[in-house]
């Protein structure tokens, strides 16, 4: 998954070329133009599944995408689906979704991320993704308190997110140590 | 020695040998340890590189450069990295890692390996890579540490070369062993050469070895020793021989000069007195006792002549093995008897007392009684010649089971002890200056001895040394037989029988002619004498003849053509033909029969000798 060798000089200048499309989406990189806080948003969406672990019966079969509903949050969705549009994530695709009330959820949800246009519906669309078994994300204030797994926090000007361990195992999830080990808050308590 | 023995050689050899194959593979071991060392090295970061990837890359993902910086901090728990650093995807330095604060001042701003993969610098070795999330490339990290290789090398380097010096140590060893079994007993069979080349002596030989083809050397030296002894051996002896043969040679040479000397000496010693006679008897007014003297002179000293040249022909007859005996079996008294007479006279001029003994029984032996009577002939004259007036001369006989042993013994000058053996040999004499004192040649003993042994039998002599004498002893063999028959008393030829009697005589030396026709005549017969054979067959056509005495070589026509001739005509075939020649082989003999010659005599044949046979045939005929 990480740290492979180069396998040779095709595939290496294709990655490269690759990389160079990535950098200005997820890479720090202070002498460029700013990014707009949405896309690193989308991008750490579209990242955060790699480090979770659904309950078995979350996908119908093992290559259904990862569905990620975006509520609230258009920016992030248009660039979710920009960044997702050809890539795996631990070989699944990863599909967005425009949630705008709990009864837009599908069948199938995997992560569910309410943005700051979508506060006042927080409440509803959390318990509805929680029955979903779907990993919770949100850049609201005190959205940990709220239910949420995840919380995205500008730290020093960096995109930071903050876990909470209580949020996770409410919606059966595990989350990888390596995930916690570069998140910038983990919680152990909860709602 | 300047050039180096091979036992120097064979060792610096296998020293080498051994040297280089052992360098060789050290040299590989240590270069395929080298590069094995370098892959484990790059193999060991790389595996800290994959871990490290793995854990930093959530905190790129994340764009967490603190969470990476703790990451890479872990490394401190490796002390051989020595520095670490992670780039970001667009190759910026996102964290990084320094064991010292030298190393912190050397970290590098970007990538140093673009290229990826690992590089060495001294003993370091550095190695960078990608790191990977979800198969999208997020950036690269950068490790550099001790590779160890240099140490472990050195470590290498010195067990390899105790190795060596073992096995080196090993090989020598091992080797010297070897070499003494090949190299000693090579060693030994050249001190051996060197030996024999310096000691001549060939009976060395080199000890066996027990390696194969060094036995199958030492083996073949020895073998070549042996030869070399034989064939050296052989060559001394070979050179003994001819050296001997030519000493030899040398005395018989000389002998053979000194014998023409004495022969010439002794043939011309009696022409003297006979030259001195005949100038007696030209003279008109002899008186009848000097010419009774010089006949008596010419007689002796003729005789003298005449036994000289018998015994040179015997001699010669006899070393060429051409002297054939008239065997019979005799009583050594009529033998001994007859011959002791002849010498009397000798002995009596010579004022010798002369006594004989013989047993009274008749000593019988098988011989030539003409041959043994010319051997004590021989012995007793020598006796009477070397024995100084007043002395004794004494000859006995006797038989000692089944030999008659005859002894001749004198009181005479004697022998030299160191001459007693060699007084037998031909022309071998006495004392010289004792010697022309008496006349000789030397051949006398030779005969004796030599006609001794073709009767069988041994002579020898002992003498207690010069001017005590000598005693010459005879053996011979005696025989059990008898003569089957007494020998028949020759009835005496009747003088008057030839009287008459009429004689062709051929000879070309004229003496001799006139000197026979003298004597046949005084015998009373008419002799008719001619000087070559054609005058003769002229002769014998135109008279009546009743003998012819024939020479055989004479000019014109030769004897036994002359014989031929005689026989082929009726009116001489049945003449009574004599030949009286100077060839007096066997081989002469017979061809003269085979001519028709009834009988053959050898020159000088006394004319009495030659008037009796003349009577015999003539008798024979008549009857």
């Amino acid at each position: 998954m990480t740290g492979e060798a180069a396998p040779g000089p095709t595939r290496r200048c294709v990655l490269r070329a690759v990389g160079a499309a990535l950098g200005g989406v997820c890479l720090w990189a202070p002498a460029q133009p700013p990014v707009r806080p949405e896309a690193i948003e989308a991008a750490y969406l579209h990242k955060l599944p790699g480090f979770v672990e659904w309950p078995a019966q979350a996908f119908a079969t093992p290559s259904s995408p990862i569905v990620v509903g975006v509520a609230g949050a258009p920016v992030v969705l248009e660039e979710l689906a920009r960044i997702a549009k050809g890539r795996l994530v631990v070989g699944r695709s990863v599909e967005p979704r425009a949630i705008d009330i709990a009864a837009d959820i599908p069948r199938e949800l995997h992560v569910m991320f309410i943005g700051p246009e979508a506060a006042r519906s927080a409440r509803s669309l959390v318990e509805a993704a929680r029955a979903r078994h779907a990993l919770i994300v949100t850049d609201l204030p005190d959205g940990l308190a709220a239910g949420a797994a995840v919380q995205f926090v500008q730290v020093d000007g960096r995109l930071r997110f903050e876990i909470s361990l209580a949020g996770a195992r409410r919606c059966e999830l595990k989350l990888s140590s390596q995930l916690m080990g570069v998140a910038w808050k983990v919680t152990e308590d909860g709602p | 020695m300047t050039s180096p023995a091979l036992r120097t050689r064979l060792t610096r050899a296998a020293l080498l040998t051994t040297a280089a194959a052992l360098l060789l593979d050290a040299a590989l071991v240590i270069g395929f340890e080298f590069q094995r060392f370098r892959t484990e090295a790059v193999d060991s970061l790389h595996t800290q590189q994959s871990i490290l990837a793995r854990a930093v890359s959530p905190s790129l993902v994340f764009n967490d450069p603190d969470a990476a910086a703790q990451q890479l901090a872990s490394l401190a728990e490796n002390p051989r990295v020595r520095m670490a650093e992670v780039f970001g995807a667009g190759g910026r330095p996102f964290a990084r890692y320094s064991a010292t604060r030298d190393d912190a001042a050397r970290m590098p701003a970007s990538n140093p390996l673009p290229g990826l993969g690992s590089n060495f610098i001294g003993d370091d070795v550095e190695i960078a890579y990608d790191i990977f999330h979800d198969g999208e490339r997020i950036g690269t990290l950068y490790l550099r540490g001790h590779s160890d290789v240099a140490r472990r090398l050195a470590g290498y380097a010195v067990i390899q070369a105790l190795v060596m010096a073992a096995s080196l140590a090993l090989a020598l060893s091992v080797f010297g062993r070897v070499q003494r079994r090949i190299t000693q007993p090579i060693a030994r069979v050249a001190e051996v050469a060197q030996e024999v080349v310096e000691r001549r002596d060939w009976q060395l030989r080199a000890p066996s070895a027990d390696t194969r083809e060094i036995a199958a050397l030492v083996a073949a030296f020895n073998r070549m020793l042996a030869e070399m002894a034989e064939s050296s051996t052989q060559l001394r002896q070979e050179i003994g021989e001819r050296e001997r043969a030519e000493a030899g040679l040398r005395a018989a040479d000389r002998r053979k000069d000194e014998f023409l000397a004495t022969l010439a000496h002794e043939l011309r010693n009696p022409l003297a007195p006979m030259l001195n006679a005949v100038a007696l008897m030209r003279r008109g007014d002899l008186m009848p006792a000097v010419r009774d003297k010089a006949i008596g002179i010419l007689e002796r000293q003729l005789r003298h002549v005449v036994r000289l040249i018998d015994d040179l022909l015997d001699v010669s007859r006899i070393t060429t093995g051409k002297l054939s005996l008239h065997m019979e079996i005799v009583d050594l008294h009529a033998v001994i008897r007859p011959t002791v007479e002849l010498a009397e006279t000798a002995a009596r001029d010579r004022q010798l007392q002369l006594t004989s003994s013989m047993p009274e029984a008749p000593c019988w032996v098988v011989g030539d009684t003409a041959r043994l009577q010319q051997v004590f002939s021989n012995l007793l004259g020598n006796a009477c010649r070397y024995t100084p007036p007043g002395g004794r001369v004494e000859v006995s006989a006797r038989c000692e089971d089944r030999f008659a042993i005859v002894d001749v013994l004198d009181t005479g000058v004697g022998i030299d002890p160191q001459m007693q053996e060699r007084v037998f040999e031909l022309f071998e004499q006495g004392d010289k200056s004792l010697e022309r004192g008496n006349a000789g040649l030397g051949i006398g003993l030779t005969l004796a001895r030599q006609l001794v042994l073709l009767h069988g039998g041994t002579i020898g002599v002992s003498s207690r040394g010069i001017g005590h004498g000598a005693t010459f002893s005879v053996r011979l063999p005696m025989t059990a037989e008898r003569p089957a028959a007494a020998s028949q008393a020759r009835a005496p030829v009747d003088a008057g029988s030839v009287a008459g009697k009429r004689v062709l005589l051929a000879d070309d030396n004229v003496d001799f002619a006139t000197s026979l026709q003298t004597a046949l005549e005084a015998a009373g017969m008419a002799v008719t004498a001619v000087h070559d054979g054609r005058a003769a067959l002229a002769q014998a056509r135109a008279q009546q003849f009743d003998a012819a005495v024939l020479d055989i070589g004479m000019p014109a026509m030769n004897g036994y053509e002359l014989a031929g001739a005689l026989r082929a005509e009726p009116s001489t075939a049945r003449l009574v033909i004599f030949a009286v020649s100077g060839w007096g082989q066997a081989s002469d003999k017979e061809r003269a029969a085979a001519a028709g010659f009834d009988r053959h005599f050898v020159k000088p044949v006394p004319p009495g000798v030659l008037i009796e046979a003349l009577g015999d045939a003539l008798q024979t005929e008549g009857t």
